[in-house]
């Protein structure tokens, strides 16, 4: 069976400092609007009534994403000119010389992983630090991690690690894309499934024009 | 959300050159069939030359939505899995019957039988067309579009352009045509049915595009990651009612005009500025709609 990279994110442990998100953004140079890396803040609930007593249903939680490369990626899928690729390792990369900036990915994407460089007209999305990883080094934002909560591996090697993984809110169903992700949930998560949660800072990890 | 501006307008002059050949074409057969072939020639050079200039400046209009449009080239490169690079085949496929039928327009009345294949594979084309534009927003990433009503939205958009271009034509050309005959029961008695069916269709349309807006809105309301970002300012919230209130002046001025051609003996006793309002109005509201479109599909999800 090929390699396949993938992320392991730990929700539970997150404290939402971001450090993962700046050190891709140093890592890679990126300017105001490119974030391959986001952390989105989810929060949901409210006080509950119970016969004469009010309890607080109130959650909040974070969630760390960046490019899943997914091993049935909607946005190679939908590249017209095949400028999306399965590279070494299972690392969903961009060949720039054949993007024309359509930004069909950004949209086939579930996870908002392509994003699109202004200033170069073409599409980027998150390259697994792949650099670093010939290296023998961590990527950026799982080194940047203070609180160990990203890690990285070969997916089958992370599913006898940490288990399979499971979907919490706002990830959209593992069947439309198959991310080589592996998430152990927040306690709450279980709450957003239930209740109408929302993702609090929607102007920060996406990017409306 | 502005920004998708050449997306906009490249999607309604596709659609309406491709709805345009179908109707027009399809107005000829009959009117030719009934009168000649020859008596027909100013209407038909008219059709193709506006679905031609539509066409084309549709496809330039593409150019302006890309980040790096030399790299255009590369875009049939994944034909196996991707209905954009589908689109962009069919679209030069359809360009190409265009032009190829626009040529006719040089030699009048002769080869008859060629510009009748050619406009049909051409209308044939644009419906593929048309099909293949539909399923590039079939994305399950984006539930609010992956869904029926956004074809059959983009089906009637394109009808619905083409009705209306299509009477336009017909009724600023029918003048001419009274001075050719007096007949009662001649061309011009002729168009001033097929403009008020033609109307008629269009009023339909009209509505079940309205409706269709709504159903979206419905559907983006319902949809996990898209509720509660209905109906935002930053996604446009002024565009809904836009949209509904040019539709609604849309649907009224199609009403007075077949309200008038009803009572009227002549179709050249009816302004056609009445339809071209008509026309504009709802090509406005086409705009909103699809700028609605947009917007909403993709404020919402990651």
């Amino acid at each position: 069976m090929a390699k396949q990279l993938a992320f392991y994110f730990d929700s539970g442990s997150c404290t939402g400092c971001k450090a993962c998100q700046v050190a891709c953004k140093d890592k890679q140079d990126h300017g105001v609007g490119i974030l391959w890396r986001r952390v989105y803040e989810i929060t949901g609930g409210s006080w509950e009534r119970k016969n004469d007593i009010w309890e607080s249903g109130v959650f909040a939680y974070n969630l760390s994403v960046a490019c899943n490369h997914c091993q049935k990626a909607p946005c190679l899928a939908a590249c017209p000119t095949g400028a999306i690729i399965k590279g070494p390792h299972g690392i969903v990369e961009i060949r720039e010389d054949l993007c024309m900036g359509c930004r069909y990915c950004e949209w086939a994407c579930p996870y908002g992983a392509p994003q699109y460089d202004y200033n170069s007209g073409k599409m980027t999305k998150c390259d697994f630090c792949r650099d670093y990883i010939e290296e023998g080094r961590n990527p950026a934002c799982v080194a940047a991690c203070p609180m160990r909560a990203l890690d990285f591996g070969e997916l089958e090697d992370l599913k006898g690690k940490y288990g399979d993984s499971e979907q919490i809110f706002p990830l959209p169903s593992e069947e439309m894309a198959r991310p080589a992700l592996i998430i152990t949930p927040h306690r709450d998560s279980l709450k957003a499934k239930k209740t109408k949660a929302r993702i609090a800072n929607r102007e920060e990890v996406k990017h409306v024009e | 959300m502005w920004n998708e501006w050449p997306l906009v307008l490249f999607t309604l002059a596709i659609q309406a050159g491709a709805g345009l050949l179908l109707t027009g074409e399809i107005v000829d057969v009959f009117f030719s069939r009934r009168f000649g072939f020859p008596i027909f020639h100013h209407f038909r050079r008219r059709i193709r030359a506006t679905v031609c200039s539509l066409t084309l400046s549709g496809l330039l209009l593409s150019f302006f939505h890309l980040g790096s449009p030399w790299a255009a080239v590369h875009s049939l490169g994944n034909l196996r899995t991707s209905w954009l690079s589908r689109e962009i085949l069919t679209a030069l496929i359809f360009t190409a019957f265009v032009l190829f039928i626009f040529l006719f327009v040089l030699v009048s009345g002769a080869y008859r039988r060629i510009q009748r294949l050619a406009a049909l594979a051409g209308a044939i084309s644009g419906l593929v067309l048309i099909a293949s534009m539909s399923n590039i927003y079939m994305l399950p990433a984006v539930p609010i579009w992956d869904h029926f009503s956004t074809i059959v939205s983009f089906f009637s958009a394109s009808l619905l352009s083409g009705i209306l271009i299509t009477s336009v034509l017909l009724m600023f050309g029918s003048r001419s045509l009274e001075d050719i005959t007096s007949e009662p029961k001649g061309p011009a008695e002729w168009i001033k049915k097929a403009v008020g069916s033609l109307a008629g269709g269009a009023l339909f349309l009209l509505l079940l595009e309205t409706g269709l807006t709504w159903l979206f809105v419905l559907r983006a309301e319902s949809a996990p990651g898209w509720s509660l970002i209905w109906p935002g300012p930053a996604i446009g919230g002024i565009l809904l009612p836009l949209r509904c209130l040019t539709a609604l002046g849309g649907i009224l001025l199609l009403s007075a005009l077949i309200f008038k051609l009803r009572r009227r003996d002549s179709v050249g006793s009816v302004s056609p500025w009445l339809l071209t309002a008509a026309a504009l109005i709802i090509l406005l509201s086409e705009i909103f709609a699809r700028f609605y479109f947009y917007a909403l599909g993709t404020a919402g999800g990651m």
